[in-house]
């Protein structure tokens, strides 16, 4: 599997699993949703255009940190009011950084890969079910956890001006423990190095 | 303050205490001049308030006979006397010592110190509810023993208030000695008042109501003894075994030749009971009685019985209408209506006849006859206290007597039994009537109590012949005997199973005897009665009985029950009781060594249309009874179920605690407590999995020489015994008697932690000879610096033997890898390279896998860290909950035990710490979820197993908190309404 191929394909993932939290999670009307077949079971993906160009643009975005990698975190946060988060939910990339991933010669055909994800899929929904339901009109926001420099150098990059990205405010007080946050392991698909975890606020 | 008063002149107390001792003495010196008696004497009023008479007419009361009279309420004031008191006083007062005036009055008229308690203004019950005497009979039954004795008997328990009576009691005692001594008589009488008064105010109230009430009631006495016995003949019966009788031979040597051998090998059952039991052992310390009518109760009898107090609010002739009401329609038991009818007179005693003597009878004196009522039948009857110490020795003289000739006893009661003769007759030879009458001789000779045997083909029989052998009389009914013409004239009263509502309704149907019942069809019987019911009614009638005799009786249900001073005045007084007696009921579930599956709580409520306040002293009077059980998903004896379930049962029925007035608590569905105690379920599971995964063992033999010195390890093993008193020992004498070198792998795992590590250290040390000291010492310094490095398994090693597992080739392997690291940390050292060629010997295979694996794969903070004492074991190893069949483990562990085991509890925490360590949160979760699911799915009632749930999940909380910084998101939660906060 070569770099780029990986980073395609670990960018697909991540966004499978970004249209899945956002279905099962109920952010927009089921009926923006459409079924599809990927990784050979069933996926809701958006349809709904003004939220494929958001998320094109996020996306396009984390394919180039991922490429460099630099690409930490991927983060897609549920608030209600702004810096109220309700839940958040981690897909942690760190492994990947050290390279601990499997060597795709283990793996040639993907197929080890794609089952993990689909295990991933399916754990994910069972267990974001019994988390309480969100309050209606709900927002998401995808954070991107980089460093400085590839921040830096990520907004100077031209062909990614028209999709600009902030910084985010309160960095710390995300990080903060706190005995309010609990934790909600989702999955974790060791083939890409790929561990997903919920915080939910209390 | 205190510093001023010290100054001031008036001593330590202060002015006011001044003013106060100065006044009594003016009081005291005042009155002397108009003493009259020292009827008062002791007692010191202090008058609060308008009274009627007055304060200054009480005063002059006072004076005159000899009492003292307080100005100001003073600590030792013996009594407050007022009318009315504001709410506030009240609650500042002892209540227990405010009286009315009308004490005073009658005192005065009555010419001698009464019991004040019917005076008092303000009780913690209901006014209308009266503190009664408790434990009246027995008081008064020794009437002249000193006060002090009875009050001894009360000193252990008494709450503060008592304390105040014991003291007001000396003083009324000396009072009244006084104030009557020139009349003999009148002074026995006083006493007698004044001891009564000592043992009452006990209601349910009071902590040590409990305890009193099991002493004094008769029918706990009776009842334990006669369950005590049933066990007691299983008991002998067990110990016994298939040893013969002595005793046989010498009544064979007595007996034989006497009589001609029987014939036809009939079929015997001896049916024996003392004759009025408790009356013939009333009378073995007065035999000057025999011959008189006697009877046993708690009553005193005389005056007393046909004159006790009477409190004003209850109503007698209301409830005796209502008793009899009951008992005639809803019961239909003419003959306690009877009973209640004319036993109810006023003032007359209501304590019941438990016993009387025949001479009693034959003056139409019945068992369970209220007193009063029996005195005015027969004023001469002479009642003796309960003796229960002399029951118990009598019994068990009996059962003794009787079981030195066979243990085929069925124990009925204590004084009762029946006894099958059979094989005994057999075996003798003689005839069996003149064994009985040897038997009978040889339990009057033992207890001095006469008793009386009846003998038939069955116990129905048996039964039978002794109502005619009664009383100090035997009788065979002969097989050749017209049964049928013999039980025709039986009322159907009288057999088994027959009572009051039963007999009424065939009463109905025209049958009153057994005759009536022989010449009916079984068609109409079962219209009646139904099937069963019918078949053993008509079988019994004709003398049929097909019940056999149980030897070996097994206990079927365990009770408590209490309707005697059941009176609360809210919820809280009513649970603390629940508690008491539900801790009652378990000891004595407890004591018979069962676990109970049923509870039923039993209430008695006051009927609607009862006094409120009973005939009877603290008794029940008219009640509705009412039932509800729970069943238990599991059998238990565990106190705390047993309080939560009586608790919630008694909330179910919501009914006003002040008008329970009974309450008692059956354990049934008893079954064994024969479960061994496993002593770590999970441990063991582990073991049996990581034995499964053992892929061939193939034994591999550590090289062995004779062991000239093992008992010197066994001496140091001893010293280890402190710790584990059994298994080192254990571990120790197997081998040396089997000479086999190594650790039973499942001694190994009861082992706790340190010892098992420092087991599996010195085990070459164990097992192998010693050659040299300094070798030896060597090797145990090279094993140290091995052992630095060795991380040993919280897990139990499955089996040390099978640390041979790997094929010959893979230890070898090893073994050079092993070498080679030591070589590489500089330890290069022949014993070292000895000990790692023996290592794989004696090192749990995973352990060894583990330690021998290539340098790269040793985690970071192994490598540098030869030094840390302890490196913390790599989760992944042993640790069996990352295994893909944890839930079958999981579900093992829930489902095999009833209680979750604390050491189970640990390991799991440990388990599970390890994986947090790991990282393995999505395990974790799995884990903690699937745990959640069964508990609640296994043990939906098991408060322990809940909470052993939230004990784990709080140390996996509390892991996470320390490792990520957050709490772990449980959703699934056990929701159990009993221990769990809402």
């Amino acid at each position: 599997m070569q770099s780029e191929y990986a980073n395609d394909i670990h960018l697909e993932a991540i966004e499978v699993l970004l249209n899945h939290i956002l279905y099962v999670r109920g952010i927009y009307p089921a009926q923006i949703f459409k079924k599809r077949r990927i990784y050979n079971t069933p996926v809701y993906v958006s349809i709904y255009p003004p939220l494929n160009t958001y998320l094109a643009g996020v996306l396009r975005s984390a394919r180039e940190l991922l490429g460099r990698r630099e690409l930490k975190c991927f983060e897609i946060i549920l608030y209600h009011s702004e810096n109220q988060p309700l839940e958040s939910y981690m897909l942690q990339l760190d492994i990947l950084e050290s390279g601990a991933a499997r060597q795709p010669a283990e793996d040639p055909h993907l197929i080890e890969y794609e089952q993990q994800l689909r295990v991933a899929l399916h754990k994910l929904s069972e267990r974001v079910k019994p988390l309480p339901k969100l309050p209606g009109n709900c927002q998401f926001k995808v954070h991107l956890h980089t460093t400085q420099t590839a921040f830096v150098q990520f907004s100077h990059e031209a062909q990614y001006q028209d999709f600009p990205w902030l910084q985010a405010e309160t960095p710390q007080q995300m990080d903060a423990r706190s005995p309010k946050v609990c934790l909600l392991p989702l999955a974790t698909v060791d083939n890409v190095g790929l561990k997903m975890q919920a915080r939910i606020f209390a | 303050m205190a510093g001023d008063e010290i100054n001031n002149g008036f001593g330590e107390c202060g002015y006011f205490e001044a003013k106060k001792s100065k006044l009594e003495e003016q009081f005291a010196a005042a009155s002397d001049p108009f003493r009259k008696s020292n009827l008062f004497q002791g007692i010191s009023i202090f008058v609060n308030g308008l009274t009627d008479p007055p304060s200054n007419e009480l005063k002059q009361i006072m004076m005159v006979h000899g009492g003292t009279f307080h100005h100001y309420e003073r600590s030792h004031t013996k009594f407050i006397i007022a009318s009315n008191l504001p709410d506030v006083k009240v609650r500042n007062m002892n209540t227990s010592k405010i009286i009315s005036a009308q004490y005073i009055v009658d005192c005065l008229k009555n010419k001698r110190v009464l019991d004040y308690k019917p005076y008092l203004l303000y009780t913690n019950q209901k006014t209308t509810q009266p503190r009664l005497v408790f434990g009246k009979g027995k008081n008064t039954s020794r009437a002249n023993e000193t006060v002090a004795v009875s009050m001894s008997e009360t000193a252990p328990e008494p709450p503060p208030v008592e304390n105040d009576l014991g003291n007001i009691l000396k003083v009324l005692q000396l009072a009244a000695v006084a104030a009557t001594s020139p009349k003999k008589e009148a002074a026995d009488k006083t006493v007698a008042d004044v001891s009564t008064l000592s043992n009452s105010v006990r209601t349910a109230v009071d902590p040590a109501f409990l305890g009193e009430f099991y002493k004094n009631s008769r029918l706990h006495h009776i009842a334990t003894l006669g369950a005590g016995f049933k066990q007691y003949v299983c008991e002998l019966r067990q110990a016994h075994g298939a040893q013969p009788f002595p005793k046989r031979n010498e009544l064979r040597s007595v007996l034989t030749g006497k009589q001609e051998l029987n014939a036809d090998p009939a079929h015997y059952v001896m049916h024996i009971d003392m004759d009025c039991f408790f009356v013939s052992v009333g009378l073995r310390s007065h035999p000057e009685w025999r011959g008189l009518p006697i009877a046993v109760t708690h009553s005193k009898g005389g005056s007393a019985a046909t004159d006790v107090p009477v409190h004003p609010q209850s109503d007698r002739q209301a409830e005796r209408a209502l008793f009899a009401d009951r008992f005639e329609h809803q019961l239909h038991d003419n003959f306690r209506a009877d009973k209640v009818r004319t036993g109810f007179e006023k003032k007359m005693s209501l304590s019941e006849i438990a016993s009387c003597s025949y001479e009693a009878r034959a003056k139409g004196i019945r068992n369970g006859m209220f007193v009063g009522q029996a005195l005015k039948l027969c004023p001469e009857l002479k009642t003796i206290p309960y003796d229960f110490e002399g029951y118990k020795e009598v019994a068990f003289a009996l059962y003794d007597t009787v079981a030195q000739y066979t243990l085929n006893i069925e124990a009925v009661s204590c004084d009762e039994m029946f006894v099958e003769l059979t094989d005994l007759v057999a075996d003798l030879q003689v005839d069996v009537m003149s064994f009985v009458a040897h038997l009978r001789a040889e339990v009057r000779g033992r207890t001095g109590c006469p008793c009386s045997a009846g003998v038939g083909s069955n116990k129905l029989l048996a039964r039978m012949a002794t109502k005619k052998a009664k009383p100090n009389g035997q009788f065979l009914l002969a097989p050749g005997i017209d049964v049928l013409a013999y039980m025709a004239p039986t009322p159907l009263e009288e057999l088994p199973g027959v009572g009051a509502s039963m007999r009424h309704k065939l009463e109905q149907a025209g049958l009153r005897n057994c005759g009536d019942v022989q010449g009916t069809s079984r068609e109409k019987l079962e219209t009646l009665l139904g099937k069963k019911l019918a078949l053993t009614l008509q079988q019994h009638s004709r003398g049929i009985d097909t019940r056999a005799l149980v030897y070996e009786q097994q206990r079927k249900s365990v009770s408590a029950e209490v309707n005697y001073g059941i009176r609360f005045s809210n919820a809280s007084e009513c649970e603390t009781f629940l508690r008491q007696l539900s801790a009652e009921v378990k000891t004595r579930l407890t004591d018979i060594k069962r676990k109970a599956k049923s509870i039923t709580l039993k209430v008695m409520v006051r009927a609607a249309e009862a006094p409120i306040e009973a005939s009877k002293f603290m008794g029940h009077g008219v009640c509705d009874t009412l039932n509800k059980s729970a069943m238990l998903q599991h059998p238990t004896d565990d106190v705390n179920v047993i309080t939560s379930h009586v608790l919630k049962l008694m909330n179910e029925f919501d009914l006003p605690p002040h008008e329970l007035r009974g309450i008692g608590i059956h354990l049934s569905r008893l079954s064994d407590v024969n479960e061994v105690k496993k002593e770590n379920v999970l441990l063991q599971m582990f073991e049996k999995m990581s034995e499964k995964r053992k892929v061939e063992p193939t034994a591999v033999e550590v090289h062995e020489e004779p062991q000239p010195e093992l008992e010197l390890e066994q001496a140091e093993q001893q010293s280890q015994d402190d710790l584990e008193p059994q298994q080192p020992l254990d571990m120790s004498t197997t081998n040396t008697s089997i000479n086999n070198a190594t650790i039973d792998p499942e001694v190994l795992a009861q082992l706790p932690e340190d010892i098992r590590q420092e087991v599996l250290d010195n085990m070459d040390e164990h097992l192998q000879p010693k050659r040299s000291e300094p070798r030896d010492r060597k090797r145990r310094k090279a094993k140290d610096a091995a052992r630095r490095s060795l991380p040993f398994p919280s897990a139990p090693p499955p089996s040390v033997k099978a640390s041979a597992k790997k094929s010959s080739n893979g230890a070898q392997h090893l073994r050079q890898a092993l070498r080679k690291r030591y070589r590489g940390g500089g330890q290069t050292d022949e014993i070292v390279m000895d000990y790692i060629d023996k290592v794989s010997n004696h090192v749990h295979p995973a352990i060894f896998e583990y330690i021998s694996r290539p340098e790269v794969a040793v985690p970071q903070n192994l490598q540098g860290a030869a030094a840390a004492p302890s490196p913390p074991p790599p989760a992944t190893l042993q640790n069996y909950l990352l295994g893909s069949n944890y839930k079958t483990m999981l579900a093992d562990w829930v489902s095999n035990q009833r209680y979750p085991n604390h050491t189970d509890i640990i390991t799991m925490n440990e388990k599970l710490a390890e994986l947090v360590k790991g990282r393995y949160s999505s395990r974790i979760y799995d884990i903690m979820k699937h745990l959640c699911r069964l508990i609640k799915h296994k043990h939906e009632d098991i408060c322990e197993w809940h909470m052993a749930y939230r004990l784990i999940e709080d140390t996996v909380q509390h892991h996470m908190m320390e490792f990520e910084g957050y709490h772990m998101m449980l959703a699934e939660r056990i929701g159990c309404v009993m221990c769990e906060p809402m």
